[in-house]
């Protein structure tokens, strides 16, 4: 009787332990994806803590610079420990990735499409490099309502604040109405001689980090250009290049359910295959939206 | 065989016990509510404090560790019997010092009468109880969220300094500190982002150190050099400490792409750059060994809200609240405290961090208790 009275403490006890013991792991059960992807790529026993950091990193890195997370994933692991990632730019067009930070700071990307191959690399002075040629990233501010304009003495900022990026409105559609400002940015280069040799995500890469200067949230999520970027790169097959720049204007607006917590922002204007906005050339519209808050 | 398994139950028994002791070395006064969320000044690796916050990546470890010391800094501070009286300027969006978290620690002048509509102490300024605003020029510094330029900015860079501990939401680093906040309105704007003039600035500052302030927390980052801003700094007793800035997405290197007031590089200025929870620099934050001072924890950082509420923020401008709130606790302990002598206690106390050797001049992350140990170790 004592005996099956001590095998069920004993039971009890050892599932208790077993439970407790279990509560710390569950913890980190998110971060076990990306050891598990690992894993069923390298095999568990050559998954080491330095393999994980490094995978962390490169995700910490491309998310930085606008390829958004859940977009990517592990897809092959180098002997030398470099891992490949598959970004998903829309349904149809996927990109594999190598992602290498220099000590400088500079971010340097590989970037496969198809047969095309293009390395972008974000510069630690905010400059971008596509195939070693440096893309003119600038912007100017015009039609500024008035009373923001009385403060363009000084401009600081807080940025304290998050930011989330869609091509669908965040509020009702009809509700931004409050005229913001415009910007124009007259010469953007391609960088190359024609963009039918970039893929559509460089071209996605390279209207995100000029245009993300426009928001005060970071960086738009590069998918938000995918079908500008297509479709760019497909005028461009078909009629050759036009201008060795691009341009592009944005008018802001704001809902008037904006407040001082959440503010809902639109960006709609156009990306152009010529400078200033030239109307000869193809003009390529684009409406996405900003949602800006405190968390 | 009985005798096995009663073994490893006793020993799956100890180590689950130890476990638990080990993790609850780490715990926190409970009387704020809020503090477990604060990850910043005790990081045991719970994700759950920062799951709530938009900046949350899960894929991010939490890296038990990487924050400041602040219980043992507060340990060793609250057996040290000297709490000099430190004022803090907040030269930002204003604060709401009706907060249940900060109404306790906020500046008061003395020596005016408030709502008389009189310059009682001849400063200048009127009605100037908890400070001014230099954007409309009264001494309205409340910030209530219901102005479109008002976004809550100031009122969290207090509560990371200056929250009490009273039971009620976070606790301030500087919150066992004899601290007052002096709020200093500079920025207003009806746009997305705050804007100011760098007169206000200018001005803000000069009313700052003729108060009695001895620390300027300045989180914000001006688009030009402005010479007159520079001269005013360093030509203060103050200690100002600044944001390396945020980049627009990912952080540059302010050595070479210069930002303001960063690149200033003054003796009574400490730039600070953002530290990720898992102990990294935070992606988005700038960076420069020749100007950024020492990094600190700025991501998924909890402070007071207008209309006392919390929220979440992230970005170089929290860290720097940071690091005022370390600096504050400094100049409370002693009496002879300087500018000069505050920063290189700041910067010599780092924790030294291999992501951040290469990229800012420490090469670390700020650490509380050892810049008090210091401090405490200079008098003796």
């Amino acid at each position: 009787m004592k005996g099956v009275l001590m095998k069920k403490i004993i039971s009890i006890v050892l599932s208790i332990c077993m439970i407790l013991c279990a509560l710390p792991i569950q913890a980190f059960a998110k971060n076990l994806s990306i050891e598990e992807s690992l894993a069923n790529i390298v095999g568990k026993d050559l998954v080491t803590p330095r393999l994980i950091e490094k995978a962390k990193n490169d995700i910490d890195n491309l998310e930085s610079v606008g390829f958004e997370s859940n977009r990517l994933n592990i897809e092959k692991v180098s002997k030398s420990g470099e891992i490949t990632y598959k970004f998903r730019l829309t349904d149809e067009i996927e990109s594999r990735i190598t992602a290498i930070e220099d000590s400088q700071g500079s971010l340097v990307l590989n970037i496969y499409e198809g047969t095309k191959h293009n390395e972008l690399v974000y510069l630690s002075d905010g400059g971008l490099l596509v195939d070693g040629n440096r893309v003119e990233i600038s912007f100017e501010v015009i039609n500024e309502k008035k009373e923001v304009a009385q403060n363009t003495e000084c401009i600081a900022f807080a940025n304290a604040r998050y930011s989330q990026y869609s091509t669908s409105p965040f509020v009702s559609s009809s509700t931004y109405t409050d005229f913001i400002k415009s910007y124009k940015a007259n010469k953007n280069a391609w960088g190359v001689e024609t963009i039918v040799n970039l893929t559509a995500t460089v071209v996605a890469a390279i209207l995100s980090a000029s245009i993300s200067g426009i928001s005060v949230g970071g960086s738009i999520a590069i998918s938000i250009f995918a079908y500008t970027a297509s479709a760019m790169i497909n005028y461009v097959y078909i009629y050759g290049m036009e201008d060795a720049y691009w341009s592009y204007e944005f008018d802001k607006y704001e809902s008037t359910e904006s407040w001082s917590l959440e503010r809902h922002y639109k960006y709609t204007g156009a990306c152009y295959s010529r400078r200033n906005q030239d109307p000869n050339g193809a003009k390529f519209p684009h409406t996405f939206y900003e949602f800006n808050f405190f968390s | 065989m009985k005798k096995v398994q009663l073994i490893i139950c006793i020993l799956l028994i100890f180590s689950t016990i130890s476990a638990i002791v080990i993790s609850d070395c780490y715990s926190y006064n409970k009387s704020n509510p809020l503090l477990n969320k604060q990850w910043y000044l005790q990081n045991n690796g719970n994700k759950d404090a920062i799951t709530e916050s938009a900046d949350y990546r899960d894929y991010l470890e939490m890296k038990c560790g990487a924050d400041i010391s602040a219980t043992e800094m507060w340990k060793i501070l609250l057996s040290h019997e000297y709490n000099q009286n430190v004022i803090v300027a907040v030269i930002d969006t204003g604060v709401d010092y009706l907060h249940e978290d900060l109404q306790d620690s906020i500046w008061i002048n003395t020596d005016e009468i408030p709502g008389d509509g009189k310059d009682n102490d001849n400063n200048g300024y009127i009605d100037d109880i908890h400070g001014y605003n230099f954007c409309n020029d009264n001494a309205n510094v409340l910030e209530v969220q219901q102005n479109a330029g008002e976004n809550g900015h100031g009122t969290m860079c207090a509560g990371i300094i200056s929250a009490s501990d009273n039971n009620v939401g976070i606790l301030g680093i500087a919150g066992y500190t004899n601290i007052s906040i002096m709020s200093l309105k500079v920025l207003d704007s009806e746009e997305e982002i705050n804007s100011g003039n760098v007169s206000s600035i200018i001005k803000a500052v000069k009313y700052a150190e003729a108060n009695g302030a001895q620390i300027c927390n300045l989180s914000l980052c001006i688009a030009e050099y402005d010479d007159e801003l520079k001269e005013t700094m360093e030509e203060s007793d103050m200690l100002f400490v600044v944001p390396a800035g945020n980049g627009s997405g990912r952080g540059i290197d302010i050595s070479k792409k210069h930002v303001f007031p960063a690149s200033y590089k003054l003796d009574n200025m400490i730039v600070v750059a953002n530290m990720n929870y898992n102990g990294r620099l935070n992606k988005s934050s700038n960076y420069g060994l020749d100007y950024v001072d020492v990094a600190a924890p700025g991501t998924c950082i909890i402070s007071t809200y207008p209309q006392n509420s919390y929220k979440y923020a992230s970005g170089t401008s929290m860290s720097t609240a940071v690091v005022t709130g370390i600096a504050a606790v400094l100049y409370g302990t002693t009496n002879d405290m300087t500018a000069g002598k505050a920063k290189d206690l700041i910067c010599l106390s780092v924790d030294i961090n291999e992501d951040l050797i290469m990229r800012i001049t420490s090469g670390g992350s700020v650490n509380g208790e050892n810049a008090l140990k210091m401090v405490l170790g200079f008098k003796q």
